[in-house]
C-alpha cells in the first residue's frame, strides 16, 4: 500500500516539479480550469483602470483593410482559407470573403454590429447558423470590441493586466502586457470563462520589427465548438 | 438646310459609330470544332515535349473588396507525368505538392513550416491533377468541362464547369497558350461575383534535370529548392 512515507524519498523531487508545473499551468492557455492566480493584485485606481479599459479603441486603425491566411482545424483535419478583410470601427461594420486557397469563395459576409447581417455560405456544412456562432463572433470579439461597463483590473509582477467583466453567464478576460519602456499596453490575449472554466481564446502575436503595432499571427479556439484558428496577417491600410 | 444641330447629332452618331466599331471588330470568336480539335491535338503534341517544368509565377488576385490586385509570388515545379510543386513565397509561404496520387500541404505560420492533414484532400487533388493535366497540353475533360478555344494575338482556351456543384466556386478557367503554343503563359480562374485570380508564369526552365526528393512529403518541412 502506498502511504505517507512512501513520498518522504522525493519530496524534493515533488516540490520541484510543482514549482515548475505552475507556471506552466498558468501560462497553458485555454485547456485548463481557470481562476485568478493568487499572485493577481486587485487594481483600484479608477484612472489607471480607465486607461487601461479604454485602450481597447486604439487597438487597430479606424479603417483598414487586411489579407489573412487560415488554418482552420476541425475534427483534427486542416483547411486553409484565404480571408479578405474589411473592417470600418466607427462604423462597426465588417466585411469578409473567404477562399479556398486555391480559388472559389467559400462563404461572404457583411455585417454591421447588432444594425444588420449578410451572410452567404457555398458549402452546406458552414450554414448561416454556424458562421453567426463563429465567424462573426470571432470578427465581432477581434475587431469591434468596445470599452467594459464596470470592468476589475488585476496585475501581476510582470507587468500583465487582467481586465475582467462578467456578462451573463460568461466572463471575459483582456490580457494587457506594458511594452517596456513604454507607456503603451499591447493586447496578448482574450479570454472568456464559463463556471471558472475556460471556453474560448484568443491569443496575439506581434511582429518584432519597429512598425509592430497590431497583431500579425493571431490563434483562436473554440473549446465548445471544438475549432481551433491560426491565422496570418498582413494589413493593407 | 439641314440644320447646324441634326449635323453636330450625326456628326456624334458617326463617330461613336467609328469608335465602337473596331471594339467589336476585334472581339475574339470561339474555333470551329474541327478546327478546334485539331488545335488540341497539335497543343497536345508540342506540351508533351515537356519532361521538366520550373517557372516563377505571380498571381493576381482580383476581390471587389480590394482597390487593388493582391499579388502573391512563388514558383511551379513539374516532372512529368505525375509530380507537381506549387509554391507561394510572398506574402505568405506555403508549399502544396503532388507525387502522384500522394498530396502533402505545407504552411509556414508563426516562424514554422507546419505539415497538415488536409481535410478537403480529394478537392484538392483534383484540381493539381487538372493543373497537371493542363500542363501536360491535355485539356479536354468532356466529363468536367465545356470546352471552346479563342485565337487573338495568342490562343485562349476556355473550360466551363459543367456540374453546378462546381460552378458555385468557379464560373470558368481560360487558359493563355504562348505563342509557340507549347507552354501556358497564364491561367484566369474566373470565379463568381467578378471575382478573378490570374496567374502569370516567367521566367521558365524546361527539361532541366529536377531531382524526385524535392516532391517528398515524408518531412515535416518541404525539401528546399534552388532560387533561379
Amino acid at each position: 500500500m502506498v502511504n505517507k512515507r512512501f513520498f518522504m524519498p522525493y519530496k524534493n523531487n515533488i516540490i520541484l516539479f510543482l514549482c515548475c508545473a505552475v507556471p506552466i499551468i498558468i501560462g497553458s492557455g485555454c485547456s485548463l480550469n481557470k481562476t485568478q492566480p493568487s499572485q493577481y493584485m486587485e487594481i483600484t485606481n479608477p484612472k489607471f483602470k480607465d486607461d487601461i479599459n479604454k485602450n481597447i479603441t486604439s487597438l487597430y486603425p479606424d479603417r483598414f483593410k487586411a489579407i489573412h491566411r487560415v488554418i482552420l482545424t476541425f475534427l483534427e483535419k486542416e483547411y486553409v482559407l484565404d480571408g479578405y478583410l474589411f473592417v470600418d470601427r466607427p462604423s462597426r461594420e465588417v466585411k469578409l470573403i473567404a477562399q479556398n486557397d486555391l480559388g472559389g469563395i467559400i462563404f461572404d459576409v457583411h455585417f454591421i454590429k447588432n444594425v444588420e447581417k449578410t451572410i452567404h455560405s457555398n458549402i452546406s456544412m458552414l450554414g448561416k447558423k454556424r458562421l453567426e456562432k463563429s465567424v462573426l463572433r470571432d470578427l465581432e470579439t477581434l475587431y469591434l470590441e468596445e470599452p467594459f461597463p464596470s470592468p476589475t483590473l488585476f496585475s501581476d509582477h510582470h507587468k500583465n493586466f487582467v481586465l475582467s467583466q462578467k456578462e451573463g453567464p460568461i466572463t471575459k478576460e483582456l490580457i494587457y502586457k506594458q511594452i517596456n519602456g513604454q507607456v503603451r499596453y499591447q493586447l496578448n490575449e482574450i479570454r472568456h470563462l464559463e463556471n471558472k472554466k475556460c471556453v474560448y481564446t484568443i491569443s496575439l502575436k506581434y511582429g518584432t520589427g519597429s512598425n509592430n503595432l497590431y497583431p500579425e499571427f493571431i490563434l483562436i479556439q473554440d473549446i465548445n465548438m471544438k475549432y481551433k484558428l491560426q491565422i496570418n496577417v498582413r494589413y493593407v491600410i | 438646310m439641314i440644320s447646324k444641330t441634326t449635323t453636330l447629332s450625326l456628326v456624334i452618331i458617326a463617330a461613336v459609330f467609328i469608335i465602337v466599331t473596331p471594339l467589336f471588330a476585334t472581339e475574339p470568336k470561339p474555333i470551329p470544332d474541327d478546327q478546334l480539335n485539331l488545335l488540341l491535338d497539335n497543343v497536345e503534341k508540342n506540351f508533351s515535349k515537356i519532361k521538366t517544368l520550373k517557372t516563377l509565377l505571380t498571381q493576381e488576385k482580383n476581390i471587389a473588396l480590394f482597390s487593388e490586385p493582391i499579388i502573391s509570388t512563388g514558383f511551379c515545379i513539374f516532372k512529368s507525368p505525375n509530380k507537381l510543386r506549387l509554391d507561394f513565397i510572398e506574402p505568405f509561404k506555403s508549399s502544396l505538392i503532388i507525387n502522384n496520387s500522394q498530396i502533402f500541404k505545407y504552411e509556414f505560420f508563426h516562424g514554422n513550416w507546419q505539415k497538415l492533414d488536409i481535410g478537403n484532400k480529394e478537392m484538392m487533388l483534383l484540381i493539381m491533377e487538372n493543373i497537371t493535366s493542363w500542363l501536360k497540353g491535355k485539356f479536354k475533360d468532356p466529363d468536367l468541362y465545356e470546352i471552346c478555344a479563342f485565337k487573338n494575338k495568342n490562343t485562349t482556351i476556355l473550360l466551363t464547369p459543367k456540374a453546378d456543384e462546381f460552378k458555385k466556386f468557379i464560373s470558368s478557367f481560360e487558359l493563355g497558350l504562348n505563342r509557340e503554343m507549347n507552354g501556358l503563359e497564364y491561367i484566369i480562374i474566373n470565379e463568381t461575383k467578378n471575382h478573378y485570380t490570374k496567374i502569370q508564369f516567367r521566367n521558365d526552365e524546361i527539361n532541366n534535370e529536377i531531382p524526385d526528393i524535392i516532391f517528398e512529403g515524408s518531412n515535416d518541412k518541404p525539401h528546399p529548392v534552388s532560387q533561379w
